[in-house]
């Protein structure tokens, strides 16, 4: 009796080692989820096709989770659900909405931060928010004088990133003697910018210049502008291909891209590091390009400006 | 030292012979295999370059063709102008999409005709560019190539591009004027040849200009962004750099570009590591199969033998119990084996019952011999002789009587030895001898002899007694004046003790001699219970035999009325 079990064991061992060669041997996959807390926008777009890229490049499973009004997703239930469908760590690109903050804790999923720092993340990929307020204030350098007045289009009064290009910006024209005469809230929404910018060349006719805060801001505030016939210095931020056509043709003085591609790149890449337990950067901060219509078709801001695959 | 076990020799042998054999096959096998499929590898990579460089070569070409084309149309009219060249460019273009734009343009830039038009944006200053320029510069007919670039001539379209520019003369308005061809090629098809193959892990190949400048590599987007380093480009003049690295370059042909492509050892290797892995997958299968096969080789060889060595120590314990034996049963050679083992073990058993038979009817005799040497009646006889004789006042006799019983117990006792020496023996005879001419009135004489040699040897005690007692019974009692002698020699040899009784009495009838000879031959109870000489010889005799075997023992002759001659034979054991 003892011999049959024998016997069993040894054709059982066999029969294992005849299948390993094929089966593909190595470590448990790992999957990564992208958590955003916007959804529509040239930064929110480059972050994913960026994290894309890098969990192609590293052969790791990907899902992104953003908030959808219309299917009532919201952005405090994203984290439990990529926990829930087995993420193995968080790239989380937010705003710093305090609501994602607070389901973030207790999670207990490595977390790396892009764009916003976030308390209790093992990294955090940035954007150089100082001094993309100091590059918008350079590229209006020319055109104002001591005594001149702003317009500011900026993205939501929630975003942490927004208050830091804010006071930069502010600072750095308050060396010249200029000053924001005014702040709206128009997120990154062409016809938004479009009506307060309207609006507010209408108040204040001896506006000097405007600064917008988001890529399609920037196109409406140039299009308010185009519309009044009124030949104002714009300073946007990122790049859409309608604001590439205002810097083209002068209505848009200079756009400050942000290397949102850049972010959600690292952010895959250091959440891979993290859990292959890799000595990963803390912080990282990822510089901005001012584009103007100069600099626009150099081989350097090509590359950056213009998408290969679109 | 510790013995090693068949199981493990066996072991030992398959699994090493085999598992050796299997080694050096296919490791040579591998190695042959390795080279093999390294070369296979290399050459498939170089092909797949070769392939994607003539494609890359044709693509180029066609537009080229296309630029030569147009330019030689445009350079025949008399009077070019935009009805003519749209003919031309759609002759020559047909339906492609891999030109985006195809402009002539003036000496300043300025768009003369174009598809799909010739209305620029205001924003486009192609003199500014460094290789419309370097176009500008070259010969009439030569055709420059750009870098890749953005094309910016038409609003809200942003292609990229390589242009191919050939510097051409137009007439129009009667005038000869210099001017640009723009052939604007998309470099979507460029990337799509590159990528249709992969080159090992590190993925497609790209395409450096003359200048080492980037004219398409799949991480592009990766390098502008600074997301990699510009260091992960490489030219074959750092080939050997890393040598675990190897460069592939090819020129594209009818281009300045060539076509570059990194292989890592592993990625040529990669075949060759596949069908290792495999083969040792085989191998250490085969190993296990080889090694549970050994094993259960060995435990179908050793099993019965360890039944067996189980069974033998089971017999070894229970030894007289017959029931007890090997099975005779697995392969033959154990069969045979048990077989013999049962006929030797029946063959032992056969002596121990006769070794213990023995040992019980010696014992048995011992008692017999006892009991005759203490017969009461020899006792009573030789008490009334002693009496009789004191009767009738011979003291000296009766002393020597009582002094001669005297010794016969005391060597008869012997402090419990079943040996005398033949001296003892002798006196022993002697000492019956003087009770029994006592007894018998002194009718017969006798005489004792011994050799000195054999004085010391020893002999079974009380052995001539009987046949003393013989000799006086049945051959002397009947017939006064006889002699009884009784020798104690050696043979010639001085290997045997021979004691010989012997008288010149009655003598035995022939009839009688020879059932006394053949009872002497063979000392069953049949026959010596038709003898009237009785038990006392064949007791003897019987005690020889078991003491020393069958060729010891007694021997009788006698002719009637001269004499009879008993002889005893013994092995000489000295003590």
């Amino acid at each position: 009796m003892r011999h049959h079990h024998v016997a069993k064991a040894l054709a059982l061992t066999l029969l294992c080692l005849l299948l390993v060669p094929g089966c593909e041997q190595g470590d448990e996959p790992v999957q990564v989820a992208l958590i955003l807390s916007g959804a529509s926008g040239h930064y929110w777009e480059n972050i994913v096709e960026g994290a894309q890229t890098a969990a192609e490049r590293m052969d790791i499973p990907l899902r992104c989770y953003m908030p959808d009004e219309e299917k009532e997703i919201r952005l405090e239930d994203l984290p439990a659900q990529a926990a829930r469908d087995g993420a193995d760590a968080l790239v989380v690109a937010s705003q710093g909405q305090q609501e994602l903050l607070d389901a973030l804790e207790g999670i207990g999923l490595p977390l790396i931060a892009v764009g916003t720092q976030i308390e209790g993340a093992e990294a955090a990929v940035l954007n150089d928010d100082a001094k993309m307020g100091q590059s918008a204030a350079q590229a209006l350098a020319a055109s104002l004088a001591e005594g001149d007045g702003v317009l500011l289009l900026a993205d939501s009064a929630e975003y942490r990133e927004t208050d830091l290009r804010e006071t930069s910006l502010r600072e750095n024209l308050a060396a010249k003697g200029v000053t924001v005469r005014g702040r709206f809230f128009s997120g990154d929404n062409r016809e938004w910018a479009y009506r307060q910018t309207l609006q507010q060349l209408y108040l204040w006719p001896d506006l000097d210049a405007i600064v917008a805060f988001s890529a399609k801001a920037t196109v409406g505030a140039a299009q308010a502008a185009q519309y009044l016939d009124r030949d104002i210095p714009i300073v946007g931020t990122d790049i859409v291909t309608e604001l590439i056509a205002c810097i083209e043709d002068g209505s848009v003085d200079a756009t400050i891209v942000r290397n949102s591609f850049g972010m959600g790149y690292l952010g895959v890449e250091r959440a891979a590091g993290a859990l292959r337990g890799e000595q990963i950067p803390e912080v990282q901060t990822l510089s901005s390009v001012a584009v103007t219509r100069d600099n626009l078709f150099t081989p350097e801001i090509e590359k950056i400006v213009f998408p290969y695959d679109e | 030292m510790k013995k090693i076990s068949i199981r493990h020799v066996l072991l030992l042998t398959v699994v090493g012979l085999t598992l050796g054999a299997v080694f050096v096959v296919s490791s040579v096998y591998s190695t042959t295999a390795t080279t093999m499929f390294n070369q296979l590898g290399m050459s498939d990579m170089l092909q797949d370059m070769a392939t994607v460089s003539d494609r890359l070569s044709t693509y180029v070409g066609r537009v080229r063709e296309v630029a030569s084309a147009v330019a030689g149309d445009i350079e025949a009219e008399e009077n070019f102008n935009a009805e003519s060249f749209a003919q031309s460019v759609r002759f020559y273009t047909g339906n492609t999409e891999d030109i985006s734009a195809l402009i002539l343009v003036d000496e300043y830039g300025t768009p003369i005709m174009g598809l799909p038009g010739a209305q620029f944006k205001e924003t486009c200053n192609l003199p500014a560019l460094d290789w419309y320029r370097q176009a500008m510069d070259a010969e009439i007919g030569e055709t420059v190539l750009s870098r890749p670039h953005v094309q910016n001539l038409y609003p809200n379209s942003y292609p990229w591009v390589v242009s191919v520019l050939r510097k051409v003369r137009y007439n129009q308005d009667g005038e000869q004027n210099i001017g640009i061809l723009m052939v604007d090629m998309r470099l979507e098809p460029l990337e799509e040849i590159c990528r249709s193959v992969e080159l090992g892990s590190s993925g497609c190949p790209y395409i450096l200009s003359q200048d080492d400048e980037i004219i398409f590599h799949p991480d592009q987007k990766l390098l502008a962004l600074e997301l990699i380093s510009e260091e992960s480009i490489r030219t074959e003049e750092e080939d050997g750099a890393d040598e675990n690295t190897m460069v592939l370059s090819q020129d594209i042909a009818g281009t300045d570009w060539r076509l570059v492509g990194t292989v890592t050892a592993e990625d040529i290797a990669k075949n060759s590591s596949e069908f290792n892995s495999r083969m040792t997958g085989i191998v250490v299968c085969l190993a296990i199969l080889v090694t549970a096969v050994a094993v259960w080789l060995s435990m179908q060889i050793v099993r019965p033998l360890t039944q067996m060595q189980t069974n033998m120590q089971r017999i070894e314990r229970n030894l007289d119990d017959n029931r007890i034996s090997l099975p005779e049963e697995g392969f033959a050679e154990y069969a045979a084996l048990s077989h013999s083992y049962n006929v030797m073990l029946h063959k032992i058993r056969g002596l121990m019952k006769e070794t213990v038979d023995r040992q019980e009817q010696l014992r048995r005799m011992e008692i017999g011999a006892l009991q005759e040497q203490i017969n009461p009646h020899f006792l009573y006889n030789t008490l009334d002789s002693i009496v009789r004789v004191m009767e009738t006042g011979r003291t000296p006799e009766a002393i020597e009587m009582v002094q001669a019983l005297g010794r016969l117990f005391r060597l008869s006792i012997n402090n419990g030895d079943y040996f005398l020496t033949v001296e003892q023996e002798m006196d022993y005879a002697r000492s019956y001898l003087t009770i029994q001419q006592v007894r018998y009135k002194k009718k017969f004489r006798y005489e004792l002899h011994m050799d000195e040699e054999i004085r010391g040897a020893l002999c079974p005690k009380i052995i001539l007694q009987p046949l003393i007692e013989n000799s006086i019974k049945h051959g002397m009692s009947e017939m006064p004046g006889c002699t009884l002698i009784v020798r104690a020699a050696q043979d010639e040899q001085g290997h045997r003790i021979l004691f010989t009784v012997e008288d010149d009495g009655l003598g035995i009838p022939p009839e009688e001699l020879s059932r006394l000879q053949e009872m002497l031959r063979d000392d069953s109870n049949a026959i010596v219970k038709k003898s009237r000489y009785g038990i006392g010889l064949r007791n003897t005799n019987r005690r020889i035999h078991l003491l020393y075997g069958e060729e010891y023992g007694l021997t009788i002759e006698s002719e009637v009325e001269e004499r009879t001659c008993v002889t005893i034979t013994l092995p000489k054991r000295l003590p």
